[in-house]
């Protein structure tokens, strides 16, 4: 499903560029909950805002569904995410605090000019998938951290996305409620049958629910990557 | 008749003129001022529309109508005023100086109350797939409400404040009035109640904005 071969990724810093990824390759599945693992600041969500097409990677390749899409930006991006059905959940959930948590649900399918009524019922639907039926109408600021993270998770699901990236989606989270949210995805991965790829340094939360991944530890020259080292 | 009742006879046209040069000029300051300010985001540093010419025109134009004073802004654009109201005196008239000397500071206040706007928020918008279009219309304008609701509270109060010297160069409304009347014929009395009066319109301006905003805000 996703190809990713000698991906380099550098920043500019006060003394010089700095090498955030260093010829990542990896291969994931379809349907599979693949990790990538890792302490913080190694890239990890440098890698996965280049498969979210929200950065453009030096050099590498990104393929999705055999597309290359590691050279795309703008209007050529959004077409891209939503042709193939890129979803992205955030670290900091990153939800509008001007609409309720059925409101936030509605998004993704108010911006693909669904219309109202039907997309209304399928946001209610996966609110009450990922056990929020009863917080529908509550704002960002009147909900949890986890139950923040589920409105995050029901946003990302409602287009039925073929790719599911989320990045280090329980590390605001106390333990039990990271626990449950990787249940969460495991068990909306079976229902939809959507790749998942997880970014996380929580490593021992996430290794029961994935089937592979990849371990990225930084070495002097950048990021090293081995394939596979944990599972 | 009394002198109170002298005294209302003269307040309530000029309240009520002041009232209307004051909302007009709001409402079409807004609707020029809100989408060039948007402008001023999108295309600024980081904008998803970057464009550094655009901008550094955009940028220098605001600040030059942020700087003219009133007065001069005034007396400048009596060919525009002619043009778009056919007369250069009266309250009707002062619409266009008001409107034009409050347009920049509400693209001003709009560009602010926007940036404040979570990035990551914004990014996420991208990542559904959202346009520019879809920013605005679901991110910028709602997520930066209640901050340009007290923006226009604050356009409004500093409205009523250049009316009254609109109304002090030919204008009408209460600083006409405290003109005329207070100043010109020494009635203290008219002029202490026109300042009055726009004091009272002032705190209510500022307690209905801060009301909604805080509303707004959740």
């Amino acid at each position: 499903m996703i190809t990713v071969e000698h991906l380099c990724k550098s920043y500019n810093g006060p003394h010089g560029p700095i090498k955030v990824l260093n010829d990542v390759s990896f291969q994931v599945q379809r349907g599979e909950i693949f990790g990538i693992y890792g302490p913080s600041g190694v890239g990890k969500t440098t890698l996965l805002r280049c498969l979210s097409l929200l950065e453009k990677p030096d050099s590498g390749d990104i393929f999705i569904a055999r597309e290359k899409v590691s050279s795309l930006a703008g209007k050529d991006a959004r077409h891209v995410r939503l042709r193939l059905g890129l979803s992205v959940v955030f670290q900091g959930y990153n939800l509008l605090n001007s609409r309720t948590a059925l409101g936030n649900v509605m998004l993704p399918l108010e911006i693909r000019r669904v219309p109202r009524a039907e997309a209304r019922s399928k946001a209610k639907e996966l609110l009450k998938l990922t056990g929020l039926g009863s917080r529908q109408d509550f704002y960002p600021s009147n909900l949890s951290g986890g139950e923040k993270q589920r409105v995050a998770i029901a946003r990302a699901l409602v287009t039925e996305p073929r790719v599911l990236l989320l990045d280090e989606p329980t590390s605001a989270l106390d333990r039990e409620t990271a626990i449950s949210i990787l249940q969460l995805v495991e068990k909306l991965n079976r229902i939809y049958s959507v790749t998942v790829l997880i970014v996380t340094h929580q490593i021992e939360l996430a290794r029961p629910i994935t089937s592979r991944g990849i371990f990225m530890s930084p070495n002097g020259k950048g990021v090293e990557v081995k394939e596979n080292v944990v599972n | 008749m009394s002198s109170i009742e002298r005294t209302v006879a003269l307040l309530w046209p000029a309240t009520l003129e002041t009232f209307a040069m004051v909302a007009w000029s709001l409402f079409l300051s807004h609707l020029l001022g809100i989408p060039l300010g948007l402008l001023l985001v999108l295309t600024g540093p980081g904008g998803v529309a970057e464009n550094k010419l655009a901008y550094r025109i955009l940028d220098a134009a605001v600040n030059f109508g942020r700087s003219v004073p009133f007065v001069i802004l005034t007396v400048s654009v009596v060919p525009l005023t002619r043009f778009l109201t056919g007369t250069s005196i009266g309250p009707v008239a002062a619409v266009v100086p008001l409107t034009l000397a409050a347009l920049p500071f509400v693209a001003r206040l709009t560009e602010t109350a926007v940036l404040t706007v979570d990035r990551g928020t914004i990014e996420a918008c991208i990542s559904m797939g959202a346009s520019r279009f879809d920013l605005i219309r679901f991110v910028f304008i709602p997520e930066s409400l209640p901050s340009l609701v007290s923006g226009m509270a604050i356009t409004a109060v500093n409205l009523v404040g250049y009316s009254a010297m609109a109304g002090a160069i030919g204008g009408g409304g209460l600083g006409d009035l405290a003109v005329r009347f207070g100043y010109q014929r020494w009635e203290t009395g008219i002029m202490l109640a026109s300042v009055a009066v726009l004091v009272a319109g002032v705190q209510i301006i500022q307690l209905l904005g801060d009301r909604i905003s805080r509303r707004l805000r959740r």
